[in-house]
């Protein structure tokens, strides 16, 4: 059933935008002067060669990296019209709201449920325990294949492609509006890639996502809107189907048909 | 290397397309002469140079299969992909156009209605048109496209007016008396000039659609398609 709110027909409220924003780490610029709007109940993912600062970039909208001493940033990254870069902003309130799921899947070495429940634990999420266990597994595509051994299984005896679902549901458990994927399919063989895909195409029902990908086949398979980057820059962004059919920039054409990256 | 081996198979491609448009604008000067001259066993040859376009026609369409599949291509390369085959299918049918034009060769009589200068004259221009797709398609020249799709206001024209001569004179006919033989055979031959006349147009209009093709691969523009 199509959700009448993700229309690609109608014009999307922007939920996070990064405005003029820039990025160094140390003296070197990763980063510069990226302005970028990430649509509501929308997949945009980003593309571009090796070092162009794409993942920097995902992991800038949520702070994820402050954990780098050197980390240096310029501009803003403005959640529902606030900086999250601002003054007094706490780092863990914007990482509830924007989830991040890493490339390689990094559960917890506890059981299925633990990895749900310690979440949502240590966000003051107490009640409703259960039931906030099987809902998020259940976006995540994964409740089937786990319920019955949801406390006798640990994390990482799933299969890669589980592990990676059951990333996601955890980010999910804590229910945030941005979900941003660090090629979350690169570490998979191709049926769990798909099951992934499918699953970013029933969760941007209700969430926003952002995902960063090597894959420029996935990208065009499960985005709404591509953005590419160079050297630290944005080059051009637009709907997917606009730059894989016909970029505007020569730079973009000549990276989406391989001539370069 | 990979890249470079698949950068070889699109400038193949083109290549090929290029030798198939040679290859049917042949064969289609070859269905005008055998009108020109009256050939009468011209069809039967054209059918056996047909049946090899065919094959070459499926084998374009093969590789840009193979292409699109294993390649898995983009943006302008997609474009080229989707334009030689959508370009290979018009001279295919071009080269049937040719077939039946020589096989109305075999029907000489019928040209009583329209003298066949006036038509090879409009044969002339649709191969002058089909050539200049071919050199646009191969020169990446959207220009060069974008003006043989204005000549084709030229072939369809010519095709009025022909059609109109071919009315004014079965008029003509139609106030003689005539026998059931000879009304059979008047019929017959109208409609043998008619389908002449619609074939060229085709012809024109295949070039124009090679062309449209041609202007998509090169600036993304569907406007003529």
């Amino acid at each position: 059933m199509t959700n009448p709110n993700t229309s690609t027909t109608t014009t999307p409220e922007v939920l996070l935008r990064s405005q003029d924003f820039s990025l160094w780490y140390g003296d070197f610029q990763a980063i510069d002067g990226i302005t970028l709007d990430i649509p509501k109940n929308r997949v945009t993912a980003i593309i571009g060669p090796s070092g162009c600062g794409k993942s920097t970039y995902l992991r800038a909208l949520n702070r994820m990296n402050d954990l780098i001493a050197t980390v240096k940033v310029d501009g803003q990254v403005l959640y529902h019209g606030q900086n999250i870069y601002g003054r007094g902003v706490d780092p863990v309130q914007v990482r509830r709201h924007i989830g991040m799921v890493f490339q390689k899947p990094n559960p917890f070495p506890k059981t299925i449920y633990e990895n749900i429940a310690f979440g949502l634990r240590i966000n003051g999420l107490n009640d409703a325990m259960d039931d906030r266990v099987e809902q998020a597994l259940k976006r995540a595509a994964l409740w089937d294949e786990v319920k019955d051994n949801l406390y006798s299984k640990k994390g990482l005896d799933l299969s890669g492609g589980q592990q990676q679902r059951l990333c996601i549901a955890r980010a999910l458990a804590i229910e945030p509006d941005i979900l941003l994927m660090d090629e979350p399919a690169s570490a998979l063989d191709p049926i769990a890639t798909a099951k992934i895909e499918d699953l970013i195409h029933e969760l941007k029902q209700n969430y926003t996502v952002g995902i960063v990908t090597h894959n420029m086949q996935q990208a065009a398979r499960v985005s709404d809107r591509t953005a590419f980057f160079y050297l630290g820059r944005l080059v051009e962004v637009g709907p997917t189907t606009k730059i894989f059919e016909n970029p505007d920039e020569q730079q973009t054409e000549d990276y989406v048909t391989g001539k370069f990256g | 290397m990979v890249r470079e081996s698949y950068q070889q198979q699109l400038a193949d491609l083109r290549t090929d397309v290029r030798d198939l448009g040679r290859e049917v604008q042949q064969s289609l000067s070859s269905g005008l002469t055998a009108i020109r001259e009256g050939h009468q066993e011209m069809g039967d040859r054209l059918e056996e140079w047909d049946d090899r376009i065919d094959a070459r026609t499926a084998d374009i369409e093969h590789r840009c299969t193979e292409l699109i599949a294993l390649q898995q291509p983009v943006a302008g390369d997609l474009r080229q992909i989707i334009s030689a085959f959508k370009i290979a299918t018009d001279l295919e049918r071009v080269a049937d156009l040719a077939v039946n034009l020589a096989e109305y060769a075999a029907l000489s009589e019928a040209f009583v209605l329209l003298p066949k200068d006036r038509l090879l004259e409009l044969g002339e221009l649709a191969i002058e048109m089909l050539e200049a797709s071919l050199e646009a398609f191969q020169a990446e020249d959207a220009e060069k496209a974008e003006a043989v799709i204005r000549r084709d206001k030229e072939v369809d024209d010519g095709c009025l007016a022909l059609r109109r001569d071919v009315l004014t004179k079965l008029i003509e006919q139609g106030e003689q008396p005539h026998s059931s033989d000879e009304s059979r055979e008047i019929a017959s031959n109208t409609m043998t000039v008619l389908w002449s006349i619609r074939d060229l147009e085709r012809v024109a209009d295949h070039a124009v659609n090679i062309c449209a093709r041609t202007i998509y691969w090169l600036r993304a523009d569907v406007s003529y398609i």
